[in-house]
This record gives C-alpha cells, sequence and structure tokens, in this order.
C-alpha cells in the first residue's frame, strides 16, 4: 500500500514537472503556426473620382427638307407636310434629373419647322416643339442615364409665302429640370 | 519537517520554470514577429486618386487606367500567394485591378474590387525556390462608372481601402 502510494504521487510529480515544459511548446507553435499561414499584409487608399459630365450629340451635322410640287394640293395654300427622321439625338447625363431643351438661330423664318423626339429610350418626350428662338423642353424627366431618340422633323409651308430657304441652326440643351 | 521543505523547493522550482517558459515563448513570438515584418509585402508607392471626367453621349464615360502604383513581395519558405479585399462602404462605382509584370508567381485574372468582399487570389504559385529575394509588379487599376452611376459631386468619391496579403498557398 504504501509503495503504491508513493509510486502514485512519483507520477502526479512527474506530470506536474512536465506542465511547463507542453506550456512553452503550445506556446511556441501558436505562433509559429500563424505566420505559417499569412506572412504579412499591407494596404493602401485607391480614390476613384467622377465628375459630373453631361454630354449631347447629333448623328448628323445636317439634314435638308423640300417642299416641293409632290408636296402640295391643289386649291389648298397649305404645302407639306415633309417629314424627316434620318437624325437621332444621343446624350449622356451623370446627374440627377435634367431635361433637354431646342431652340433655332433663325429670328424670321419664312416656312414652319416642327421637330418631336420619337421613341426616346430614357425620360418622357414633350409634345412637337414649332421651332423659334426660345428654348423649348424635348425631352423631359432624364435622370443619370445614356441614351438616344429619333428627330423627327416635319417641314410645311404656305404656297403664299412663296419659295425660299431656311437655314436653321438648332440648339439642344442639357438643363436641370 | 524535512518533507514540508522539500515539497516547498519544488514549488518554486515549477514556479521558475514557469517564468523562464514565459519568457523564451516571449522572445521567441517577439524574434518571429520580426522577421515577419522585414521582407513580407509592400505597397511603395503609397496612395492612388482616379479620376473619370469624359464620356461620349450614348456611350459611357471613359474608363480610367492608372499603372503607377507597384507591390513588392518577398521569396518566402513555402509556396505563397498574394490575396486582394477592398473596403469601400459606399463604393457607387466600378474598381478593377490586374497584376502585371508578374515574374514571380502567376496573375490571376481581373478582380473587380467590391466593399466586404471576401479576399481573392491576386497572385497565386509564388515559387519558395532560392534565386530570387523579392519581386515588383505592377499593379494596374481600372476606374468606371456608366452614367446611371452618377458623379461624385452628388455621391462622393469611392475611397478604396485595398489590402494585399501574403500567405502560404
Amino acid at each position: 500500500m504504501t509503495r503504491s502510494l508513493t509510486s502514485f504521487r512519483k507520477s502526479t510529480a512527474l506530470k506536474k514537472s512536465l506542465m511547463p515544459l507542453a506550456l512553452f511548446v503550445v506556446l511556441i507553435a501558436f505562433p509559429r503556426s500563424v505566420n505559417a499561414q499569412v506572412y504579412g499584409s499591407r494596404t493602401h487608399t485607391v480614390t476613384v473620382n467622377v465628375a459630373t459630365i453631361n454630354n449631347l450629340a447629333v448623328s448628323a451635322g445636317s439634314t435638308s427638307l423640300t417642299i416641293g410640287a409632290a408636296n402640295v394640293t391643289a386649291g389648298q395654300n397649305l404645302m407639306g407636310p415633309v417629314v424627316n427622321t434620318a437624325t437621332s439625338l444621343l446624350w449622356g447625363i451623370n446627374s440627377s434629373l435634367k431635361k433637354v431643351t431646342v431652340r433655332t438661330n433663325l429670328v424670321a423664318p419664312k416656312f414652319t419647322l416642327k421637330v418631336l423626339a420619337v421613341a426616346p429610350t430614357q425620360g418622357t418626350a414633350s409634345a412637337e416643339v414649332t421651332l423659334n428662338t426660345t428654348d423649348k423642353d424635348f425631352l423631359i424627366n432624364l435622370g443619370r442615364s445614356s441614351g438616344t431618340c429619333t428627330l423627327q422633323y416635319t417641314g410645311t409651308a404656305l404656297a403664299s409665302t412663296g419659295t425660299g430657304t431656311d437655314s436653321h441652326t438648332l440648339t439642344f440643351s442639357i438643363v436641370v429640370q | 519537517m524535512d518533507t514540508i521543505k522539500r515539497v516547498d523547493g519544488n514549488r518554486g522550482r515549477r514556479g521558475l520554470e514557469l517564468i523562464l517558459s514565459a519568457v523564451l515563448t516571449m522572445l521567441v513570438f517577439l524574434v518571429s514577429e520580426a522577421t515577419a515584418q522585414n521582407g513580407t509585402i509592400t505597397i511603395p508607392n503609397g496612395n492612388i486618386t482616379m479620376n473619370i471626367t469624359t464620356g461620349a453621349a450614348g456611350s459611357q464615360p471613359v474608363a480610367d487606367i492608372d499603372v503607377t502604383g507597384t507591390l513588392r513581395y518577398w521569396r518566402k519558405a513555402a509556396i505563397a500567394k498574394v490575396t486582394v479585399g477592398t473596403s469601400c462602404p459606399t463604393q457607387a462605382f466600378t474598381l478593377k485591378v490586374l497584376a502585371t509584370g508578374v515574374v514571380r508567381g502567376v496573375a490571376a485574372p481581373q478582380v473587380t474590387l467590391t466593399d466586404g468582399m471576401l479576399a481573392v487570389d491576386f497572385i497565386t504559385s509564388i515559387p519558395s525556390a532560392a534565386g530570387w529575394t523579392s519581386a515588383t509588379i505592377t499593379l494596374q487599376y481600372t476606374a468606371s462608372a456608366t452614367f446611371a452611376q452618377g458623379n461624385s459631386a452628388e455621391l462622393g468619391n469611392d475611397v478604396h481601402t485595398i489590402t494585399y496579403t501574403l500567405q502560404v498557398q
């Protein structure tokens, strides 16, 4: 009985003396295992700045409408209408709510020229605009978008006005709605 | 009386062993940390600002590409890789990064950096064999935005904090 008790005490003492060693091994192994996974990290910042960009473009520089004999109805003063849909308006807008207006530089046109935005991919087309030198709404409710619409020009003339040529320079503008 | 003295002696020795163990452990940890910090990974050129200023009507704003940033990493005892991740809580625009000029390792395809993303592989199979000490690659950032994504005047800049990590593959 005495021998057995002594043996138990020795075993316990041995375990206790090994505890610090075990702790030492574990503590050393832990940081080594961490370093084995990740050697190091670095950060830096990248700042992205996007300027305000509002752009308009017309698909072709010029277009023409000709009112001729084919557009005349006998007995009527009104000649036409003649319609041209060969060009389109394109835009790119990265600001919130905007609209597009249109005007002509021709102060006293002999004939009547109207324009309508057809099938805009964004926003809402205003009613057909009879062109004069005052800016008029052409497309409204344009948010941040890139899009296009067909420019539908309609020309009419009165026979009583006679012949001639109106040369318009149109200005489309993006403005705050 | 002798027995009591022997017990006290054992306790004292065990205490000394514990203190010694702790001190040695701290020393080993500090040495290993110092080694890890010297020669792991660095970004020598610091922070970068990118600007998107033009865009064609009917198209999209023109992306800005920046190649002024570099990344340097050191050879390690095991085959390693570099991962990349970002934090940009108010992200509105698109930012991508590509490793170019990679000689030590294999560049991953271009990475799209998204706020809160898990770190993804950026350079893999970085060799452990001797013959080189460190390598420097170019960070090719591409910033882009659509018209629909808006502008910085209304939304603020995107500020990405980008983390590159060198680790065992």
